[in-house]
C-alpha cells in the first residue's frame, strides 16, 4: 500500500477519532497536572492504584456517553430534560455549571501559575488571558483549535522522559497500580477523590455524548468510537502515570513540598535542568488556555440546549443571547474567582478537581438510570460489568468523600 | 387560561369532597382543535385513572370530578402531554432545531382544549417556581414579556400524529404571540381550520365544534362561502344562532341561503325570523367597564372603583384589545376571587357571547338565559364593542309591549 492510500484509509478514521482524545487530554489540564503532582509529591506511589482503577471508569462513563449520543441522537442534557422534566434539569444544569465555573478558575489559576514562573503578577495575566480566549472562540475557527491543541498536547511527553531520567522506583510504581495503599488522613482521602474528580468530570460526560451527537455519528461508528474513548481513557492516565512518577521520584523521594504551583516544576529537572521551569509553565499554559476556551464553550451549549434556547457559535448574538450570555459570564466569573486576592492558586487547582468528584455522583445517577433505560436505549442497554464500574466508581467517590469529612471531625 | 405547569400534580375531589388522587397526565386528539378527553389521575395507590375530561371542571379551589365519574381505557389516538409535548424539541419545516416545548398552554372554555406552546423563559421558570416574582417584576418595570407563545395552529398536525413536534412554517417566519393574543389568535385560527375542515368533518363533531365557537363565525362564513355552503353550515348550529346570522345579512342573500338550509332546520328558523323583529338599539347602555388583557386583576378593581360610581349596576368586566375589539369578559365574582397580581388575559373567559344591533330582542333574551349571562355585549361587524344589553330592559321591554 502507497503512503497516500494509506493515509486515505486514514481520513475517516480521523474524521471519528477526537473526542475521546480531547475529552482525555482536557483530564491533564491545569488542575489535573496540579492534582497529580500533588498526589505524587505527598504520597508517593501510594495513589496509583485509583489511577488504575479510574481509567476503567474513565473508558467505561465515555463508552456510554458516546452510546447513549449515537443511539439516541440527543445530548446528555436533552435526554434528562426529555425523560425527567425541567426540575432535574434545572438541578443538573446547576450542578454542572458549579463543576465548569470551578475548572474554569482552575485553569486560570494555570495560566496565572504559568506567568508568575515568569513574574508576571495575576491582575495582568489573568484579563488578557481571558480577553485572548473570548477571541479565540468568537473569532476562531474551532476545528483548527482542537487540532493545534492536539499536536501541541505532545508535550506531555516531557513527562515521560523526566520521569525516566529521574530513576524512580520502577518495581513499587507498577506494583502500587495493583496493590492499594489506604492512609485514613484526610489529606490522603481528599487526594483520592480529586484524582479522581480531575479525570471523570461532569463536564467531559456532557462533552461526548454531545460531540457525537454534533458529529452525527451513527450506529456503524460505535465500535470506531468505542476504540477512540478506550485509547483517550488510556493514553490520558498512561501520561498521569508518569506525572505522579516523576513527582513522586523527584519531590517526595527528597522530602520535599509543593506550596505552590511553581514548585511542581521540580518533577521536569531531570529532563529540563535548569530549564524545568520553563518547560513546565508552557505545558501549564498550553493545558489550560485550552481549557479555559473549550470548557465554557461546551457549557452553555449543553445548559441552552436542555433548556431549548438557541445554541452553537454559528449563531449571532440576537439569535442566541442566552448562549453568550453563559458562555462569557462563566468565564469571567472564573476568571474572576482567581483575582481574588487572598485565593491562593494551589489551593484553586486542587480543591476544583476534589469538587468535580463530588458534582459527579449525581450525573452518574442519571447516566446509570439512562443508560439502563430500554426505552431509551432500546437493545444497546448496559451490560452488567459496565453497570458493575459505574456502581464501583459511585461508591469510590461516595465512601472517599465520607471519609474524608469522618477524618476533619476526628482528632488525629 | 391554564397552564400545564399549573394543572401537573393538583389534587382533584369529587363533587362530595373526597380525595381521589392528582393529575399527573392530559390526553389529547392530534387534530386542529387539540381537544382533551381525559384527564389522567394518580391514585395514592399509584394507579393510573383515566377519565374523560366531561366529567372534570374547575372551580375556584381546584378540579371537581362528578360524583358519577367513569374512567375509561387510553385510546390509540389519544397523545399525552407530557411525555409527547411538554418537553420535546420543537423543529420547523426545514428540520432545524428550534425550541423546546417549555410548557403547554390550555384554555378550558367551551372545552378542556390545548391552545398553544410556550416556548419562553417564564414557561421554564413555571416549573421551579420562580415565575411569580420574575412576573411580577417585570409588570413593575412595565417590560412586556417576550413573544414566546407558539399557537396550536402553527402546529403540523400530522407530525403530531407521528410523534414529533413540526412548525410549519421555517423559523424566521413563526409567528409567535403575546399571551394576551393568543385567545384572539386561537379564535380566529379556530374558525379558518373548522371552516377548512367541515368538510371531512363528520356532522357530530362539526355540529358539537361549530357549536362551541364564539359567535364571531358570522364574518367568516359569508366571506368565504357559497349560499350553498352557508346554508349547510348554518343548518348544522342551533336555530337562534342561525337566525341572528341571517338577520345581519340583506334580504336578497338571506332568502338565497334559506333555500339551503336543511328542512328540519328551515321551520324553527322561519319560525323565528316571523317574530317580532324589533332590533334592541335603543336599550343600549353605556354603563360597563373596558380593560387591555395585559392588567393585573388589582389594576381592573380599581378601575372599577374609579369609573363606575355613577352606574346602576355591574356586572362584567370586559377586555379589549388595542383595536377596541373585545376579547375576553370576566365577572366581579370571579375578579374578586382572584390574585391580585394575576394578569387578566389569565382568567378570562374567551368564549365570549355577542349580539349584534340587528339582533332582534326577542333572541337577545333567549340568548341571555340561554348562557346564564345578565348582560349582552353588542358589537359591530369588527366585533367593537358598542354598548351593552341587560336582562333587566329586555324583559322590562318585552313585558310591556305584551301588556
Amino acid at each position: 500500500m502507497s503512503k497516500k492510500q494509506f493515509f486515505v484509509r486514514l481520513l475517516p478514521l480521523l474524521a471519528v477519532i477526537g473526542p475521546g482524545i480531547i475529552s482525555g487530554s482536557v483530564d491533564n489540564d491545569a488542575g489535573g497536572i496540579a492534582t497529580y503532582s500533588l498526589a505524587g509529591a505527598q504520597f508517593g506511589y501510594s495513589l496509583l492504584w485509583v489511577l488504575l482503577l479510574t481509567t476503567f471508569s474513565l473508558a467505561v462513563t465515555q463508552e456510554i456517553g458516546a452510546r447513549m449520543g449515537i443511539v439516541t441522537g440527543k445530548g446528555l442534557g436533552a435526554l434528562i430534560r426529555e425523560k425527567y422534566g425541567v426540575r432535574w434539569t434545572a438541578f443538573t444544569m446547576l450542578v454542572l455549571l458549579v463543576s465548569n465555573i470551578g475548572t474554569i478558575a482552575a485553569e486560570f489559576a494555570g495560566i496565572a501559575s504559568a506567568f508568575e514562573i515568569f513574574h508576571v503578577a495575576r491582575f495582568i495575566s489573568i484579563p488578557i488571558a481571558c480577553a485572548i480566549v473570548l477571541f479565540l472562540v468568537i473569532k476562531g475557527n474551532f476545528q483548527n483549535l482542537e487540532r493545534l491543541f492536539l499536536v501541541v498536547s505532545a508535550f506531555y511527553a516531557v513527562y515521560i522522559v523526566s520521569a525516566v531520567l529521574s530513576h524512580p522506583n520502577w518495581s513499587l510504581g507498577v506494583s502500587s497500580l495493583f496493590i492499594p495503599t489506604v492512609h485514613l488522613s484526610t489529606s490522603f482521602l481528599i487526594t483520592l477523590v480529586a484524582v479522581v474528580g480531575t479525570t471523570i468530570t461532569p463536564w467531559g460526560q456532557f462533552f461526548i455524548q454531545d460531540y457525537v451527537v454534533d458529529k452525527n455519528l451513527a450506529k456503524e461508528d460505535l465500535n470506531i468510537e468505542r476504540g477512540d474513548v478506550f485509547l483517550g481513557s488510556f493514553v490520558t492516565n498512561f501520561i498521569s502515570f508518569f506525572i505522579i512518577v516523576a513527582c513522586a521520584a523527584t519531590i517526595f523521594a527528597h522530602g520535599l513540598t509543593i506550596t505552590d504551583a511553581k514548585d511542581a516544576a521540580i518533577a521536569l529537572k531531570p529532563l529540563a535542568g535548569q530549564f524545568a521551569s520553563l518547560l513546565f509553565a508552557f505545558g501549564l499554559l498550553n493545558a489550560s488556555v485550552f481549557g479555559a476556551a473549550l470548557v465554557p464553550v461546551s457549557t452553555s451549549y449543553v445548559i441552552t440546549d436542555s433548556f431549548g434556547f438557541g445554541s452553537g457559535l454559528n449563531r449571532s448574538w440576537k439569535q442566541a443571547p442566552q448562549f453568550y450570555i453563559l458562555f462569557a459570564g462563566s468565564l469571567i466569573i472564573g476568571a474572576l474567582l482567581v483575582l481574588l486576592p487572598f485565593v491562593p492558586l494551589l489551593g484553586i487547582l486542587f480543591w476544583s478537581q476534589a469538587l468535580d468528584a463530588l458534582l459527579l455522583l449525581p450525573i452518574l445517577v442519571f447516566i446509570y438510570l439512562l443508560s439502563n433505560d430500554r426505552t431509551v436505549m432500546k437493545e444497546h442497554k448496559n451490560g452488567r460489568i459496565v453497570n458493575f464500574i459505574v456502581i464501583i466508581t459511585f461508591l469510590l467517590i461516595a465512601l472517599s468523600t465520607a471519609a474524608f469529612f469522618i477524618t476533619q471531625f476526628i482528632p488525629q | 387560561m391554564l397552564y400545564f405547569s399549573e394543572i401537573y400534580k393538583e389534587k382533584v375531589f369529587t363533587e362530595s369532597k373526597e380525595y381521589i388522587g392528582r393529575i399527573v397526565d392530559l390526553l389529547f386528539l392530534a387534530s386542529e382543535t387539540a381537544l382533551i378527553t381525559k384527564f389522567v389521575v394518580a391514585t395514592k395507590k399509584k394507579i393510573n385513572l383515566y377519565v374523560p375530561s366531561q366529567y372534570i371542571h374547575r372551580n375556584g379551589i381546584g378540579f371537581i370530578l362528578s360524583n358519577n365519574y367513569e374512567t375509561k381505557e387510553k385510546k390509540d389516538n389519544e397523545r399525552s402531554v407530557l411525555y409527547q409535548l411538554q418537553n420535546q424539541q420543537i423543529v420547523d419545516i426545514d428540520g432545524a432545531k428550534v425550541i423546546r416545548v417549555n410548557d403547554v398552554i390550555i384554555h378550558d372554555a367551551p372545552d378542556f382544549a390545548v391552545s398553544g406552546i410556550d416556548v419562553g423563559l417564564l414557561g421554564l421558570s413555571r416549573w421551579i417556581g420562580l415565575a411569580k416574582p420574575i412576573f411580577a417584576a417585570m409588570h413593575q418595570l412595565k417590560i412586556n414579556p417576550a413573544l414566546n407563545f407558539i399557537p396550536w395552529s402553527e402546529i403540523d398536525i400530522e407530525q403530531v400524529q407521528n410523534g414529533r413536534i413540526v412548525l410549519k412554517s421555517e423559523q424566521e417566519a413563526l409567528k409567535k404571540l403575546h399571551p394576551e393574543d393568543l385567545a384572539e389568535h386561537l379564535e380566529h385560527a379556530n374558525i379558518q381550520n373548522v371552516l377548512r375542515s367541515l368538510r371531512s368533518m363528520d356532522e357530530e363533531m362539526s355540529a358539537r365544534v361549530i357549536a362551541d365557537l364564539n359567535v364571531d363565525y358570522q364574518r367568516e362564513v359569508f366571506r368565504r362561502f357559497s349560499y350553498k355552503h352557508a346554508g349547510e353550515i348554518l343548518s348544522l348550529i342551533e336555530a337562534d344562532e342561525a337566525v341572528d346570522v341571517l338577520l345581519s345579512l340583506d334580504s336578497e342573500r338571506r332568502e338565497e341561503i334559506l333555500k339551503y338550509i336543511d328542512e328540519t332546520k328551515k321551520k324553527p328558523i322561519v319560525h323565528l325570523l316571523h317574530l317580532a323583529k324589533t332590533p334592541i338599539g335603543h336599550l343600549l347602555s353605556s354603563e360597563y367597564i373596558t380593560v387591555a388583557s395585559t392588567v393585573t386583576v388589582k389594576e381592573a378593581l380599581e378601575k372599577v372603583k374609579k369609573e363606575s360610581r355613577e352606574f346602576s349596576e355591574l356586572q362584567y368586566i370586559y377586555a379589549v384589545n388595542k383595536d377596541e375589539q373585545i376579547v375576553g369578559v370576566e365577572t366581579l365574582h370571579e375578579l374578586l376571587l382572584q390574585k391580585s397580581d394575576t394578569p387578566f388575559y389569565k382568567i378570562m373567559n374567551q368564549n365570549l357571547i355577542l349580539g349584534r344591533l340587528t339582533t332582534p330582542k326577542e333572541i337577545a333574551l333567549r340568548r341571555m338565559v340561554k348562557y346564564s349571562i345578565y348582560n349582552l355585549p353588542i358589537v359591530d361587524e369588527n366585533r367593537k364593542l358598542l354598548g351593552i344589553v341587560s336582562m333587566q330592559d329586555v324583559a322590562k321591554d318585552l313585558v310591556e309591549r305584551d301588556l
